[in-house]
């Protein structure tokens, strides 16, 4: 006879066959209809019963051991929440300061300033102003907030290493802190490959002056006639750039004249633009009242510029791209010219090579000399485009964006919340509770990026950045979609017990894309759905292990 | 009564369970003061959760052995639960003589205790979730992430083990 594994006994001893849908199965049968004759398994069962039986009698011993008497319940520690409100507010309160200091006070100040000259100044010397305040202050101002910031993200492990002391893991915490602090002592500070030079009067780099750095200049009068190996960055009154810059050059002034080599794309803004003789190695971005291009400058990217007067003498290997109020072309633009402009002019040596699309307010404020030459098509595209501001409940396709933003948030919450069910049962506290919830999520909202960039200076955390920009702009896009399920859920649990997901969803996304509709409040709705969103999912986060057992 | 209330009185008629749970999982009184902490800290936190038609210590005692388990991973003391058990399957052929209930009737509760907590982790955690926890196999198979019949062969080996541990006790120790 062959009898039963000692296995399929204990399995039928400790009823584990007696479930469904094990109770008919073969093995249950075969069993039963061999313990009919068998009477060696039979007791072999039996003793096998006695034995789970004894086992469960004498662990149960243990817990009788246990005195329970000395022993009263702990309230969870307030600690944890007391330091996470801590972190919260203190994070809130130094990103507030530091944006109503860095934004407001000095911008107000200047504007006030501004508007108090009696001398209209242009708007390139406020530009001046704020982008002085922000080189000469905000760079600290940034660096002390932001060794604020990492100090408190530095208590959370000090925190949890005081919390762990009497425990048995304490070592794997101490590593953490450990890890935690070196890492965010051990970035490496940005300003090595960046020097800055500021004077209140004049800066001059001298033809033989070599610099390898980017470098970045604010003064009044800035002249460039050396050689800079990096990005330069200028912000002056006047500026002259007659050497080599390896990098790109941004620039902003009241006047500016190049005639200097470029490797790098150039971006400019002044009142008035001068390139004589320059060489630009990539595009070109301008923007100013009066800008001229010579016949010497060559360009071998695009030119895009917006002024009131702009005449290219120039060669332009690409396209060109302008917005101004006159337009005179001298010279020759290998690729297409689009154009806005009040009246465009193509004088007799201009040459495009590819074609010339206009807007303007007819016509015939297109003069082409006779002797100039278009090798493609010549086309006429209309008045120009927003010429009276209307808002964008007047345009059809703002209704066919907010509906598409509807249905795609539909379809992406259905599915997260169904392969997530979890993500359906955050709960939005009242009070105090709330606050907190939005405090985290506009600390995540906010914090994710910087630490992202901050992350991403050391070169080894550039894939650790990647993935925490990736996952903020995920948990932005679920935010206001995990919130909008919450109050089509909060509304519908009113009157029934179990909304469906789909009712609740869609209840909960028509109320949010309504109310972040809205004309003045929509945007302030959105950010606030937006923070509140991410703000439940981050507890839900930090929660994850707190309710795992109740989902087994 | 309040929730408040309502909790510190199963807190009081649960905690001995939770703490001998944890305690036999972890094998170390200060870990299982700390575990039975937590998790009464966080049924506290998920209370309003609790479906009372469930039983509470079912309720708490998963919390209490995934928290056990979880502690044990980051330790990096969860063996491999594979090896041992190739090939055991097909060698198991006829009941053998059981004697287990005989030698803990025989043996003093320090005694057995201890052939328990000598048990090595991967055959002591089945037991002690089958035979404290009342888990069944399939809710032990899920939990530790190996088979049902894998489930039966742990405790077989741990069953052999205290019949070993327990004979050896006995013979040693004959009162």
């Amino acid at each position: 006879m062959n009898h039963p594994t000692e296995l399929a006994l204990m399995l039928y001893a400790d009823q584990t066959l007696h479930n469904k849908p094990d109770r008919n199965g073969p093995e249950a049968v075969a069993i039963d209809q061999h313990l009919d004759t068998c009477p060696a398994c039979r007791r072999a069962v039996a003793a096998l019963s006695r034995e789970t039986h004894v086992l469960s009698q004498a662990l149960s011993l243990e817990v009788a051991a246990t005195p329970a008497g000395k022993v009263r319940f702990r309230q969870p520690s307030p600690w944890r929440e007391a330091t996470l409100t801590t972190f919260v507010a203190a994070g809130i309160t130094a990103l507030v300061q530091w944006g109503w200091k860095a934004l407001f006070e000095e911008a107000a100040l200047a504007s006030v300033a501004w508007a108090a000259s009696t001398w209209m100044p242009s708007v390139y010397s406020l530009a001046n102003d704020v982008f002085l305040f922000f080189q000469h202050k905000g760079a600290d101002m940034f660096d002390n907030y932001l060794a604020l910031i990492l100090g408190l993200a530095l208590l959370v492990p000090l925190v949890a290493l005081v919390k762990a002391r009497p425990k048995s893991n304490i070592l794997p915490t101490l590593l953490m802190a450990l890890v935690t602090g070196t890492a965010l002592l051990g970035i490496a500070p940005s300003g090595h490959a960046l020097q800055i030079i500021t004077e209140e009067h004049t800066v001059i780099i001298e033809a033989e002056e070599t610099i390898d750095d980017t470098v970045l200049i604010a003064a009044r009068d800035v002249t460039v006639h050396g050689k800079v190996n990096g990005n330069l960055l200028v912000a002056a009154e006047d500026i002259a750039v007659t050497g080599v810059v390896d990098g790109n050059l941004i620039v902003f002034a009241d006047d500016i004249e190049i005639s200097g080599s470029i490797q790098g794309m150039t971006v400019s803004a002044a009142d008035s633009l001068e390139f004589n003789g320059a060489s630009l190695g990539s595009d070109l971005w301008l923007a100013g009242d009066s800008i001229e291009l010579d016949e010497q400058t060559q360009i071998a990217g695009n030119l895009s510029t917006a002024s009131s007067a702009l005449t290219l003498a120039s060669s332009v290997t690409k396209d060109v791209y302008s917005a101004a109020d006159r337009l005179v072309i001298k010279g020759h633009v290998a690729g297409d010219v689009e154009a806005v402009a009040r009246h465009i002019e193509l004088a007799d040596t201009a040459s495009i090579g590819g074609n010339l699309q206009y807007r303007s307010s007819n016509q015939e404020e297109l003069v082409v000399d006779e002797n100039a030459s278009v090798a493609g098509d010549v086309a006429y595209k209309g008045e120009p485009k927003g010429s009276g501001m209307r808002h964008h409940f007047d345009f059809y396709d703002f209704y066919l964006w907010k509906l598409l933003w509807f249905v795609a948030a539909f379809i992406v919450g259905w599915i997260a919340i169904t392969l997530i069910p979890r993500l359906g049962d955050v709960q939005l506290q009242s009070g105090v509770a709330g606050l907190k919830t939005a405090g985290i999520g506009l600390l995540a909202l906010v914090s994710a990026p910087v630490m992202a960039i901050v992350v991403g200076i050391t070169l080894v955390g550039l894939p650790l950045s990647f993935i925490t920009i990736a996952c903020w702009l995920v948990a932005w896009y679920l935010s206001q979609i995990v919130l909008a399920y919450y109050i089509g859920r909060s509304i519908i649990e009113k009157r029934h017990d179990r909304p469906g997901l789909a009712v609740a969803l869609l209840l909960g996304l028509l109320i949010v894309t309504l109310a972040t509709s809205l004309p003045l409040l929509g945007g302030v709705l959105a950010l606030l759905a937006t923070i509140l969103g991410l703000g439940l999912m981050v507890e839900l986060w930090l929660n994850r292990d707190s309710i795992t057992g109740t989902l087994q | 009564m309040s929730n408040s209330a309502a909790f510190a009185i199963l807190y009081q008629e649960y905690y001995p369970r939770v703490f001998a749970l944890c305690r036999l999982l972890l094998l170390t009184r200060d870990g299982a003061e700390d575990a039975a902490q937590e998790t009464f800290t966080k049924a506290y936190k998920n209370f309003r959760q609790y479906q009372p038609e469930r039983p509470f210590w079912h309720w708490v005692a998963s919390i209490a052995h995934h928290h056990c388990i979880d502690e044990l991973r980051q330790r990096n003391r969860w063996q491999n639960l594979e090896p041992d058990v190739e090939g055991v399957l097909d060698h198991l052929e006829s009941p053998e003589p059981v004697t287990l209930d005989l030698l803990i009737s025989a043996q003093d509760q320090h005694q057995v205790r201890k052939a328990i907590d000598g048990l090595p982790e991967k055959y002591r955690v089945p037991l002690v979730l089958a035979y404290l926890a009342q888990l069944s196999y399939d809710e032990i198979a899920a939990l530790l992430g190996i088979s049902r019949n894998h489930v039966g062969v742990l405790l077989l080996r741990a069953k052999e083990r205290l019949r070993a541990q327990l004979r050896t006790t006995g013979l040693r120790d004959p009162s």
